[in-house]
């Protein structure tokens, strides 16, 4: 009821300064009413509306929070998507383990290479040794060739320069094959000891990775099992925050409570009714002043209590968002799930990358031993067939030329080298068939390893590369649940905030009702009154209400309550913990 | 460089997401190979207001990076959000966070 439909029906009794007892001045009181119903409909619509507001956000953020801890604890699409990559591993992981125990095989042929063409070293080595001695019988029978006929002079100088040209092919050829060879051989090492490193460290990686995956999928099971959804702190603090926001929101409903009695106040003013007193009927609407005042003061602690506790439960819930601590293996965390497959992915292509280039480098290492092996094959074999021949020719020559030249010790000589080098020809070509063999086998190897890396490479690289991106998906929408958390939260502040400042002007209307009060009070001389009178003017009341009561038909509470009890009410509505009492106190009025 | 601490400082231009994370990796990698056993590397991401996963991903790697070299990684951070997702990835058990 508006103020402007009130005025012409006050009494005329009530608009004058009181001069009588139980007269007194309702302008003031009804302005005041007004105000303190416009106060509190400002501070509370504004409320309202922000609690309509926060109420959404936390509809919200609930949902944001049950997202976020599905996203992190690996439920919702997060297990899928996890079990899938590590599913994705498994292939290349066991094809790198098998590929790891094919190369054992690989470097005990290496090995195997190596120690081979040691021995060639050795036997070339020997080769150059036993023709050595040639050298020197040439400079002997250059000087007892002087004594012979020139006829016998140029059998020995033919034989002597067929000697020399074998000499310093076999010396030449042979002392840059060494050189090649244990370079070669030198390489090989290096590969090897490379391959021993990188073998050691890939299994090392993967055994490592293998044990990560392995332990995370478990931890994933387990948190899927426990159903830690339920379980969470977050999943608490959020129930809680929202029990606090729905308490705020019963707590606003005062507004509707407060004003109906406020309007029932100015009723009451509006017109005495017949049988009670002025002085009965102005302490009557003291005390309704009275219970509203308390009641709007205490609203307003409620309120004010319960914003505090909603902001308190906010800044928990922030905490609790990221902190996350339920969750030992969050899927999100720079050391959780998402990031050991991540890493696994990325270990796995460093693996197939490191394995292609030591194949490459094997590869490099056995090639030049291949070729240079071929060529001394071609070298001992033609070695041992010219100092055959020469040997044949020497003898044949020294037949020619008769005893006592020294051309026959020459050629037995030469005949002896001949066969030594025979001898050592056929141990180099039974090492140059195991060389070729075991370089073959090598060759082999190195090709198949390097072909099988290279298909699984590509198949990591095409299917792991889409699970890659699922996974920085998973992990971006944990982070944007989180943002979403913490921006709905920041308006959840912002408007508690909005919502504290508008609280300010209640405690101000408490007052104003209790001051109202006590005027009517004073100007009616009840606050005068002896405790005897005062008792006498209750009585009158309770008889009052008793009798409109009586004929308004009103039922409160089983409807056969005494005056006393009515009083009681009245008194303890003031005191009232939840809007339901307060509104059946309205009742009385 | 600063000798006196140190320190090995590489400032970011701005966020550290999929888009420049590998332009990130490769301004960063030459302070890394730089670095020695005991020294710190800080990441100055003041610039940064957000960091994705893949931006993650690469942080991850440098502090990996650092500390097979034995040495330390410090973020300086200007932005609450960077903060939050710091404390969220649980980032500030493997490196010190200054700020803000």
């Amino acid at each position: 009821m508006k103020l402007g439909k009130l005025k012409p029906r006050l009494p005329k009794l009530f608009r004058k300064k009181a001069h009588r007892p139980g007269l007194f001045d309702a302008e003031p009181v009804l302005s005041a009413l007004d105000n303190s119903i416009s106060n509190v409909e400002a501070a509370f619509g504004h409320l309202s509306q922000n609690i309509s507001d926060i109420h959404e956000r936390t509809q919200f953020l609930r949902r944001d929070c049950q997202t976020l801890l599905r996203l992190a604890g690996g439920h919702q699409n997060g297990a899928s998507v996890l079990l899938e990559a590590a599913k994705t591993l498994e292939e290349p992981m066991a094809h790198i383990e098998n590929s790891l125990s094919k190369r054992k095989k690989l470097g005990a042929l290496m090995a195997e290479c190596e120690e081979i063409a040691d021995n060639l070293l050795h036997r070339q080595k020997d080769m150059i040794g036993k023709l050595q001695p040639l050298k020197f019988m040439l400079v002997f029978y250059k000087i007892e060739a002087a004594n012979l006929s020139a006829e016998h002079q140029s059998t020995f100088i033919t034989v002597s320069k067929e000697i020399m040209r074998l000499h310093q092919m076999v010396d030449e050829t042979f002392r840059k094959n060494i050189e090649q060879l244990t370079h070669a051989k030198g390489k090989i090492a290096h590969a090897i000891r490379r391959f021993d490193h990188e073998h050691s460290k890939h299994s090392k990686e993967v055994s490592a990775q293998r044990k990560e995956i392995s332990n995370t999928i478990a931890t994933l099971n387990q948190q899927l099992e426990r159903n830690s959804l339920q379980d969470t702190d977050l999943n608490h603090v959020t129930q809680s925050f929202q029990g606090a926001i729905e308490g705020l929101v019963v707590s606003l409903q005062i507004e509707d409570i407060f004003r109906q009695r406020c309007e029932a106040i100015k009723q009451s003013l509006a017109e005495k009714p017949c049988g009670i007193s002025s002085q009965a009927w102005a302490l009557l609407n003291a005390r309704k002043l009275d219970t509203a005042s308390s009641e709007i003061a205490k609203s307003s602690k409620d309120v004010e209590e319960s914003l505090a506790s909603i902001l308190a439960q906010s800044n928990e819930l922030d905490q609790v968002s990221v902190g996350m601590q339920q969750f030992e293996h969050m899927t999100a965390s720079a050391d959780g799930m998402v990031q050991i497959l991540l890493e696994s992915f990325d270990s796995m292509k460093e693996v197939f990358v490191h394995s292609e280039k030591l194949s490459n480098e094997s590869r490099e290492a056995v090639s030049p031993v291949k070729s240079l092996v071929e060529g001394l094959s071609v070298i001992v074999t033609e070695v041992s067939i010219n100092i055959q021949f020469i040997a044949l020719n020497a003898q044949v020559r020294s037949i020619q030329v008769g005893e006592g030249s020294g051309l026959e010790v020459l050629a037995a000589r030469t005949a002896e080298i001949s066969a030594q080098l025979r001898e050592l020809g056929s141990s180099t070509a039974r090492d140059i068939e195991k060389i070729q063999t075991a370089v073959e086998s090598l060759s082999s190897l190195i090709d198949e390893d390097h072909s099988s890396n290279a298909v699984q490479s590509r198949k990591l690289e095409d299917s792991g590369s889409a699970m890659v991106e699922q996974l920085h998906q998973l992990r971006d929408q944990t982070f944007d649940s989180l943002s979403q958390v913490a921006d709905t939260m920041n308006g959840v502040r912002s408007l508690v905030e909005t919502g504290q400042q508008k609280l300010v002007e209640l405690p101000s209307v408490a007052e104003q009702l209790s001051q109202c009060s006590q005027s009517i009070r004073t100007q009616t001389g009840i606050d005068k009154l002896s405790s005897t009178q005062l008792k006498k003017l209750e009585d009158e009341i309770a008889s009052q209400i008793e009798e409109t009561e009586k004929a308004s038909h009103t039922s409160i509470s089983g409807a056969k309550q005494s005056t006393a009890t009515l009083w009681e009410n009245d008194r303890m509505s003031a005191e009232a913990d939840t809007p339901a009492m307060v509104a059946g106190d309205v009742e009385l009025f | 460089m600063n000798t006196q601490e140190n320190v090995n400082s590489y400032a970011a231009r701005g966020d550290i997401l999929s888009t420049n994370a590998t332009l990130f990796w490769g301004e960063v990698s030459p302070f890394l190979e730089r670095i020695l056993r005991g020294q710190t590397l800080e990441l100055d991401l003041r610039a940064s207001t957000m960091v994705d996963s893949v931006g993650l991903n690469a942080i991850v790697k440098v502090i990996k990076s650092a500390d097979n070299k034995g040495a330390k990684v410090r973020l300086l951070i200007s932005s609450e959000n960077l903060k939050r997702i710091c404390a969220f990835t649980r980032l500030d058990q493997k490196a010190e966070i200054v700020g803000p």
